[in-house]
């Protein structure tokens, strides 16, 4: 030890690396960038749900002073990219299928004019009748959305689909059907829930940019670097050699920018024009144009014996993917699998559909189709409570799943802190007391809970660390924070695994001319995922640095010991010491090149067993590394409006490791805040197939006002063996029970079950008065 | 488009006179962004914001007060008031969020006539007159005039609103704003103004309004006129809420059903009168 001060890293609650910048206003966002020559480009929107483009006219458009061009989708490839099915341009070509969808772009010296150039564009349609509905979707002879469905390429796997249908799965275990016999209560309903709009502070918005070459360089707020070079790469017909994928800071994506956005038809100006072009979007434009979470209807039925014992529980799930597939098949795929829960049910059978329809295209949204499913299987276990006349905590305990139970697919749970979670969650709720606990005048008070249960582990990722010459170390993920604070969380990951301070460690922001490769910030799994790889990668460089002070020494590499500050000695000899800086130079300039260590992986967790639940079309190879929560919510319901006031939130989620508790908790309030918009107030309305709340002003979020102060964050630690420093995830978990634990608070409170989300104050008023 | 700042209100009347569409900018809060989003675009506007005295509250000598238009929303928030007039700052806090408060003015809010708006509910509870300044002259009439239908008032083109009085308050009296909506500042789905002032444990006067469930605020004053002499039990208020939620002409929007909106109003009326009542009656005490 040096008498350095103690080393900041795994544990503590550190500021996030970027807080100066974004609280000082200096954080330089996508649309804060400018290059010398740069355009200003704006999308047009399609005014019908469905209809032909019989023709289009640009001249007028083209002839006002500053328009530079003007594309439709007649002078775009027609090339198609997606998710499981490449169904989708950058512009509408020949067909447009929602209100919104861009079908032309302009790129101007200035915003306003490329804005004003926009109303002198001539489209004429034929109008064609829309599919608004899932039932619409799916009726006999209903119209196709892509009547070129067939032909489109697709991701092996999907199997015989349905007209207007996406994705179809199912998940079975045991035997339902016979189960039912043996339950001496099954309750049975059908739940409804919204699409949500992801809402993030910055809307969608790249800047592109082409070499002589025809290399594109593009920035942009994404998720990942990978995906946006992937997307773009098929979009514009160029090898991905060709495409470099930046990401200045985001802010906030919530899974609405884990696909290409705009960057596509951006970079498509850029061609056009040969000068850089920047396209941000405007509220609305993003609103109406971009992605949703999917709205779903749920049909549950869960049976249990009288002791409380679940036995069978069946759900099937129609989610409205909108005009596009985007990732509707993993939304399905992943709702399915999180359907039964975090409870041992013997018998489950879980089915799904995603359909078409001509809405704005539904996307991956916190929590990917988990908060869907869970809305009715959480609500259906409180039902079953109330119909046995047990605590619906004990229930919830007593069906619990531990560490080495199965979860439905027959892997193993490797950690398991689902229970503590309850009974954490139990006592700072002060539970009993608070079950009984009498309402003030004019309101009812209630409170519930509901369990939670998410992934943190798939696909690929990797790290490099770097030891620079003087010992200091630079990171390269190229995973993206949008503003959850992954950043910081590496870095710790990366401090702590070399036993340095984090003011050492330099982070290179996300380039995929630079970065290794990252799928991308989603499904909970940077902190798991890429901390892993970070991990590995710092342990691989610190093998060359043993290896280096086993040569200078003249001992054997395992005597060499890793202490605090960048140093290492021997074992045993306090005074034998060498610095990261000594063995840095000495790799720079003498002898086995400059330390660089690497690591890749792929989600190497169970698989699933194929003898124990039968999968149909389940579109992921592997996923798992399992995370647990349980939520309590109380509330209080205004007996003359309806309105629902949240009072307390209890989230305790088991995370594996908190390697920094003050960000876990963060992204335990922020998932429960925008939880409690789901659950409350939060819905995007169509009309006749025309939006009707494109806009803050009529779109409503929870404000500062409007969220309880009240939310208590909770961490459980389970310690995940195969995790970082133990560690799992916590980024969408905390949004994924609140919907259900405040349905479960107003039966509680009023005695009546709600079943469609949000719970608006007419909503529940109704209801009450109807009881 | 061409801004004018003038530092009179003649010359002011003289820049909207020259150019039809000319508007007067006040706050700005709902005319920027109107023009934002390209739902308007005057040819000139014409800012009050030096006009002398357009942002003074006067207390007038027999009680009442006088305001000019650009007094701001947050102005009023901190006003210090005596009874009723109470019902200025309660309503103030309860309008959008800090930043839109400190620009945006009551003269504005009164002028744009927005249905779901706080003041035009409040100040029609408080029996505020409103004083017009044209090219032409002056005139004076009260507000619940000047409210002609949703976004309309009798203002002409070229027409500037200068002063909203407000008569004095009752001797033991008080007033209260019950607001509902969606989310904190958001407009309101329903709002219910109550000014009342007690003779004793009985009603002397009451005026109430109910905002956001009608083109302009809802009075019923058969109702009110039954409530005065009586002790307001709940059976008087029950049946003041009902035939208001009878009067209220709701639609269908983003915010409620028309159905819903006449489910609430009773039990929201109610509400305020039962306020405003053990208000006044604590001031009596
Ligand atoms: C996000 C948001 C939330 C809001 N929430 C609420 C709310 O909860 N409750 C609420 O009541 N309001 C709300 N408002 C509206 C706000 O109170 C506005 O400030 C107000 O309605 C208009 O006042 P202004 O001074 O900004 O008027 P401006 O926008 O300047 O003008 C409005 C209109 O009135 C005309 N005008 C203004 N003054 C005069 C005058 N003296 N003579 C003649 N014409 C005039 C203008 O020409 C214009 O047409 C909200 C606004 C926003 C942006």
């Amino acid at each position: 030890m040096d008498g350095e001060a103690k080393l900041r890293g795994v544990g503590d609650s550190l500021p996030r690396l970027d807080a100066g910048d974004k609280v000082g206003g200096r954080a330089r966002y996508t649309d804060d960038l400018f290059r010398p020559g740069m355009l200003h480009a704006a999308l047009m929107g399609s005014p019908y749900p469905f209809a032909r483009i019989i023709s289009c006219d640009t001249s007028e458009a083209l002839a006002l002073p500053g328009v530079k061009a003007v594309l439709t989708g007649a002078d775009i490839p027609a090339n198609r990219w997606g998710g499981f099915i490449n169904d989708e341009t950058a512009l509408a070509i020949d067909i447009v299928r929602y209100v919104g969808e861009p079908i032309a772009a302009i790129a101007a010296t200035d915003l306003a004019t490329a804005r004003e150039a926009l109303d002198l564009i001539e489209f004429e349609f034929e109008e064609l009748d829309p599919v608004l509905t899932i039932d619409a979707a799916m009726a006999d002879g209903a119209p196709l959305i892509h009547e070129n469905f067939a032909e489109y390429e697709k991701r092996p796997g999907q199997g015989d689909l349905a007209p207007n249908q996406v994705s179809r799965q199912s998940i079975i275990e045991g035997d339902v059907e016979a189960a039912w016999a043996d339950c001496n209560v099954v309750v049975e309903n059908t739940y409804e829930v919204q699409a949500q709009s992801h809402v993030y502070i910055e809307p969608c918005s790249a800047l592109a940019e082409v070499d002589e070459s025809g290399k594109v360089t593009v920035w942009s707020a994404n998720q990942s670097i990978y995906k946006v070079q992937a997307s773009l790469s098929k979009a514009l017909g160029l090898p991905m050699s060709k495409v470099r994928a930046i990401t200045p800071p985001v802010g906030g994506a919530f899974g609405g920018k884990s696909g290409v956005t705009v960057q596509p038809i951006t970079v498509m100006l850029a061609q056009k024009t040969g000068r850089p072009v920047k396209l941000t979007l405007s509220r609305t434009d993003d609103m109406m144009m971009m992605r949703s979470r999917h709205a779903a209807r749920v049909r549950v039925r869960t049976g249990a014996m009288a002791d409380g014992t679940l036995v069978a529980h069946e759900l099937d799930v129609i989610y409205d993917g909108g005009a596009y597939a985007e990732d509707s098949a993993a939304v399905l795929g992943f709702g399915l699998l999180m359907a039964r829960g975090p409870y041992n049910i013997p018998h489950v059978k879980l089915t799904g559909s995603a359909v078409y329809t001509n809405k704005l295209r539904a996307g991956g949204f916190r929590g990917f189709g988990n908060p869907q499913v869970t809305f009715g299987t959480e609500q259906q276990i409180d039902e079953i409570a109330v119909r046995l006349k047990m605590d619906p905590i004990d229930l919830r305990l007593k069906n619990a799943l531990q560490t080495g139970d199965l979860w439905v697919g027959g892997q193993t749970v490797t950690s398991c802190g689902f229970r503590e979670c309850l009974e954490q969650v139990r006592d700072a709720a002060d539970w009993p007391t608070r079950r009984q606990a009498p309402a003030a005048n004019g309101k009812r008070r209630g409170i519930s809970v509901a369990g939670v249960s998410h992934i943190c582990g798939l696909l690929g990722t990797s790290a490099i660390v770097r030891v620079l010459e003087d010992g200091t170390i630079t990171l390269n993920t190229g995973a993206v924070d949008i503003g959850q604070g992954s950043d910081t969380v590496l870095a710790q990951i990366c401090a702590s695994s070399l036993r340095l301070d984090i003011g050492r460690v330099n982070l290179v922001a996300p380039d995929s001319d630079a970065s290794p490769y990252n799928w991308g910030t989603g499904g909970t799994r940077v902190t798991y995922m890429v901390g892993r790889a970070v991990e590995s990668a710092a342990g691989a460089a610190l093998e060359q640095i043993r290896q280096h002070a086993s040569e200078i020494f003249e001992c054997a590499p395992a005597d060499v010991e890793l202490r605090d500050g960048g140093h290492v000695g021997i074992v045993g000899v306090p005074e034998k010491e060498l610095s990261f800086a000594e063995i840095s130079g000495r790799a720079h300039y003498v002898t086995g090149g400059p330390i660089i260590g690497t690591h890749a992986l792929v989600y190497d967790g169970q698989e699933f067993d194929p003898k124990r639940a039968l999968m149909d079309h389940f579109p992921f190879a592997r996923i798992g590394t399992y995370v647990f929560g349980a939520q309590v919510v109380e509330v209080e319901v205004d007996e003359v409006t309806g309105q629902v006031e949240v009072l307390n939130v209890w989230s305790a989620h088991d995370v594996g490791r908190a390697i920094n508790p003050a960000a876990v908790e963060g992204q335990i309030q922020g998932g429960v805040v925008q939880g409690l918009g789901y659950a409350l107030c939060e819905e995007l309305t169509w009309e006749d197939g025309q939006p009707t709340n494109p806009t803050m002003m009529d779109y409503k979020v929870p404000g500062a006002l409007d969220t309880p102060t009240n939310i208590h964050p909770i961490i459980v630690e389970s310690e995940e063996e195969t995790g970082p420093f133990g560690a799992k995830g916590v980024g969408e978990p905390g949004l994924v029970g609140v919907a259900p634990a405040v349905a479960n608070a107003v039966a509680h409170a009023t005695g009546v079950r709600l079943t469609r989300l949000p719970l608006t104050p007419e909503s529940v008023l109704r209801a009450m008065t109807a009881e | 488009m061409d801004y004018f700042r003038p530092e009179s209100l003649e010359e002011a009347l003289g820049l909207l006179a020259e150019i039809p569409d000319a508007r007067c900018l006040a706050g700005g809060q709902t005319l920027v962004a109107m023009m934002n989003t390209r739902i308007v675009a005057p040819p000139r506007l014409v800012s009050l914001r030096d006009i002398p005295g357009l942002d003074q509250i006067e207390a007038l000598p027999n009680g009442g007060l006088r305001m000019g238009t650009m007094v701001t929303h947050e102005t009023l928030m901190n006003l210090s008031a005596n009874g009723a007039h109470r019902l200025l700052p309660e309503t103030a806090r309860q309008i959008a969020s800090p930043a839109i408060r400190a620009f945006g003015t009551v003269g504005g809010a009164l002028c744009h006539a927005d249905p779901a708006a706080d003041w035009p509910t409040a100040l029609v509870a408080l029996d505020a007159s409103v004083h017009v300044a044209g090219i032409d002259g002056k005139r004076r009439e009260p507000l619940a005039e000047f409210l002609v239908d949703a976004l309309t008032t009798t203002l002409e083109p070229g027409e500037i609103l200068t002063h909203i009085e407000i008569p004095p308050p009752g001797q033991t009296s008080a007033g209260a704003y019950v607001k509902f909506a969606r989310v904190e500042g958001d407009f309101a789905t329903v709002a219910v103004a109550v000014s009342l002032s007690l003779s004793g444990p009985t009603c002397e006067a009451i005026r109430i309004a109910v905002g956001g469930c009608s083109p302009v605020p809802t009075r019923d004053d058969a109702a009110e006129t039954g409530l005065v002499s009586t002790e307001l039990s709940e059976a008087d208020m029950q049946a003041v809420g009902n035939s208001l939620a009878t009067a209220i002409q709701p639609e269908d929007d983003g915010r409620a059903s028309a159905a819903y909106r006449r489910m609430v109003v009773p039990g929201l009326v109610q509400r305020a009168i039962t306020l405003a009542h053990d208000r006044a009656s604590e001031a009596r005490i």
